[in-house]
């Protein structure tokens, strides 16, 4: 329907062109170009991969480097202009020239990346310091340097712990004579001890009962607290470094906006040295296949043919079976709608694009589970100011356009409802154009569940179709026209106009699903069990239609909270400040209740797509349409020409 | 005059268990999304989207907690009889009850999601419609509690 119809396009050149040809497919735009496997494609037979000399590596590694220095130095960077500031822009031969000479722009980054690993060194080493200065700190007092703490001929010495509870004890003072012990300093529960004793006395069965536990400074000399000075001299010249390094960055980050050019138009030169990759060629020649749009052909040779002389180029279609990449085509209403399909799933390439049929009730259920007519207002409002004042492109202008849409169906409820920010009715003055559902709430769930039984069908028909134009005429009658019958038979000895009538086609089409239904099976009796069985599924069609309930409980939900809102704040009032805190409730109670019921219903009206719809008919797991492309992030490209509509 | 206490119970659980259930769905959602957070900040606002959903059994409860207020003689409508009181209650328990249990599975559920869009955030869709999924019995729950309390 929409999925746009895809040729191979095949173009033989020579390799002095292949830069020419890259840079013309690129700026077309609309070609992908596909991996030729010698192995299965008899057409790369006698080719050569690509040279590895095509400097892909390099460009990955320019390209990686300018963002680490982006990031780096985006934080430091005064934000200017903010949201809405236009892009800076630049034409595709200033960026060609940016990416083959950055300038000085390259030192910049060489510059970041020492900043980059001199920062890294500086906190490697601060931890370094931090922990010998938290090994060191409790034994400030003991002015015996470490260096001197060793054993003598005849005596021991040595620093270590002992824990608080023990150090307490009383019969601590038993303190053998040839032992000397002197408390020190304190870590936490211990007690840092500094202690000479005769070896081989009884002093070291002393302090085992102590619970001693030595220590030892491995290469520290000095005193303590020489230690701790030297330590916090190196930390605060580290500090120091630090802080130069970040003053310097404060200055290079004027330079972002170069820097984000730069990235742009490397990113450019590398999804085309990507391309090569994919391509084959000989000692002179090259050879590329890729996809392009048929309705694209003709403008894209005439200007292939300007781009180059000796080129050789033909089209064939794809094979029956083969996936092609999927792009989508529809009209401008329906675009934003492909949002929610992308969401989901790519169609496949031989299945059908859902966007056209799926937008109306995407739209109506939208608005239906809002259903306020002043919150619909202010929903077209931001999303249609978005979309004008922002300028946004690709996915963020569809779900701009999308929330407009909304907005607009959200509106035309809300004023066949008659809720206009939680009022119904203003008094009488605004009645409901329609109803209101407050007031006949079995009204609402009948519309509801209509609307659901239209969607529902809606979904089979597409299914029909499809088998129809597959040439399963048969399956279309079987598996869809006698569910067709049989459902709407139900519906109608529901009816008491139309019992009679309905109770024939019920069993008409009962009878056909039971005759047809097990066609897959071997044997008579399998046959007929599961076409029995399948009957069964008319709960699974009665749990659809049910799920359809939410359209009036989310609707419900908009409705009674705003209501909520409004009589909280009559409640205030009265006083100055009553009004100020009345304007507050308001305002922020109303928001709160779009946010949340704006989630509520897009989620629910894209499930009742998902899985109602989609599930009838829908195929998924299609391959999305990439062609190379000039795609930037931070740069407006002036003279990208886009002369073709899709 | 006592069967506004029953539906003032009734208004209560209605509240008190939904709200419970988002309570706890929304915040195990936000220790999942916060974990993936701390490994890549751009994931912030597809991992907030899933916290959010498990926060409408919440809403749920309360609507219907209001409808009753404003039946049952305390925002509006008259006193009801002993009769009508426990009607109320009764009509009150399908969104408290399963208020309080779907809003903590789909809270689960959409945890499972945060953990697949960490992996494949072009799949947040499904993770959506799994986690939406569960939400199904609780618009259910609050509409049959919404037609039982109008009826009375």
């Amino acid at each position: 329907m929409a999925i746009v119809d895809m040729k191979k396009v095949f173009i033989i050149g020579m390799e002095r062109d292949q830069e020419d040809i890259l840079r013309y497919i690129q700026r077309f735009g609309r070609v992908e170009i596909a991996d030729i496997h010698p192995e299965t494609d008899p057409l790369g037979e006698g080719t050569l991969a690509a040279d590895p000399h095509t400097g892909l590596e390099r460009i990955q590694q320019q390209v990686e480097s300018v963002r680490a220095a982006i990031s780096f130095l985006a934080p430091y960077a005064e934000k200017q202009g903010g949201f809405l500031a236009p892009k800076p822009s630049k034409t595709l031969e200033e960026m060609r020239r940016l990416a083959e000479d950055p300038g000085e722009l390259g030192d910049i980054v060489e510059t970041v990346e020492g900043y980059t690993e001199a920062l890294a060194d500086i906190r490697t080493k601060r931890l370094q310091y931090t922990n010998l200065l938290e090994q060191v700190l409790p034994w400030e007092r003991m002015d015996a340097p470490f260096g001197d703490i060793k054993a003598t001929a005849h005596t021991q010495m040595a620093v270590g712990f002992i824990s608080q509870e023990k150090w307490n004890e009383p019969d601590r003072e038993s303190v053998p004579e040839d032992l000397y012990v002197e408390e020190v300093g304190s870590d936490q529960d211990m007690i840092c001890v500094f202690t000479v004793y005769l070896t081989d006395s009884d002093a070291e069965e002393w302090l085992k009962d102590m619970g001693f536990s030595r220590t030892a400074f491995s290469g520290l000399e000095k005193t303590a607290a020489e230690h701790i000075a030297q330590y916090r001299e190196e930390l605060k010249g580290l500090s120091e470094r630090e802080e130069s390094i970040q003053n310097q960055a404060k200055e290079l980050s004027e330079n972002l906006e170069g820097l984000q050019g730069l990235y742009d138009a490397l990113s450019v030169e590398l999804s085309k040295a990507q391309s090569v990759r994919r391509m084959r060629r000989t000692d002179t020649t090259f050879l590329l296949r890729g996809w392009i749009p048929a309705q694209l052909i003709e403008t894209f040779n005439d200007g292939l043919e300007n781009t180059a002389e000796d080129i050789y180029t033909w089209y064939e279609e794809p094979a029956p079976d083969e996936d092609f990449p999927v792009l989508i085509d529809n009209p401008a209403m329906v675009r934003p709608f492909e949002f929610v399909t992308d969401l989901y799933s790519t169609p496949s390439a031989h299945g059908i694009d859902p966007n056209k049929i799926m937008a109306p009730f995407f739209f109506i259920f939208f608005g239906m589970m809002l259903s306020d007519g002043g919150y619909g207002a202010v929903l077209a409002l931001v999303g249609g100011l978005a979309l004008w004042k922002l300028r946004l492109k690709g996915t963020m202008a569809r779900m701009a356009a999308l929330l407009a849409l909304g907005g607009i169906s959200t509106l035309i409820w809300g004023a066949l409802y008659g809720g206009w920010f939680g009022e119904w009715n203003f008094g009488g003055r605004v009645g409901p154009v329609w109803f209101n559902p407050m007031d006949d709430p079995i009204k609402t769930l009948i519309v509801c569940f209509a609307f659901g039984f239209i969607h529902i069908f809606v979904g089979m028909g597409v299914k029909a179709y499809q088998n129809i134009k597959a040439g399963r005429v048969l399956d279309a009658l079987f598996d869809q026209g006698f569910w067709y019958v049989f459902l709407i038979g139900l519906v109608m000895l529901a009816l008491p106009a139309t019992a009679a009538v309905g109770k024939f086609m019920a069993i008409g089409g009962a009878l056909g699903l039971i005759l047809t239904q097990g066609r897959k099976q071997e044997g008579i009796v399998k046959k007929l069990l599961s076409g029995v069985m399948s009957l069964y599924d008319t709960t699974g069609f009665l749990s659809d239609i049910l799920s359809y309930s939410r359209l009036f409980a989310l609707g419900l939900a908009t409705g009674v909270i705003a209501s909520v809102i409004n009589q909280l704040a009559a409640m205030l009032g009265g006083s100055w400040y009553g009004v100020i805190l009345q304007v507050l409730i308001l305002v922020g109670g109303h928001i709160f209740n779009i946010l949340i019921n704006l989630l509520g219903a897009f989620v629910h009206a894209s499930r009742l797509q998902y899985i109602e719809f989609f599930g009838k008919f829908f195929e998924g797991g299609g391959k999305p349409f990439s062609p190379l492309s000039i795609k930037t992030k931070y740069v407006e490209v002036t003279d990208k020409k886009e002369a073709h509509a899709l | 005059m006592t069967g506004q206490v029953y539906a003032i119970i009734g208004a209560a659980l209605a509240v008190g268990l939904a709200g419970m259930g988002s309570a706890i769905g929304v915040g195990i959602v936000g220790q999942a999304a916060a974990g993936v957070v701390s490994e890549d900040p751009d994931k912030f606002g597809q991992t907030l989207l899933l916290q959010a959903l498990p926060g409408t059994q919440g809403i749920y409860g309360l609507l219907i907690g209001f409808i009753v207020m404003s039946k049952a003689g305390i925002l509006g409508g008259a006193a009801p009889d002993m009769g009508q009181g426990l009607m109320i209650l009764g009509a009150c328990l399908p969104i408290a009850i399963v208020g309080l249990v779907s809003g903590i599975y789909q809270g689960k559920a959409a945890a499972a999601g945060v953990g697949l869009v960490a992996k494949r955030s072009e799949e947040l869709g499904k993770a959506i419609t799994f986690a939406v999924l569960v939400e199904t019995y609780a618009v259910l729950a609050l509409l049959a509690s919404f037609l039982m309390v109008n009826g009375i």
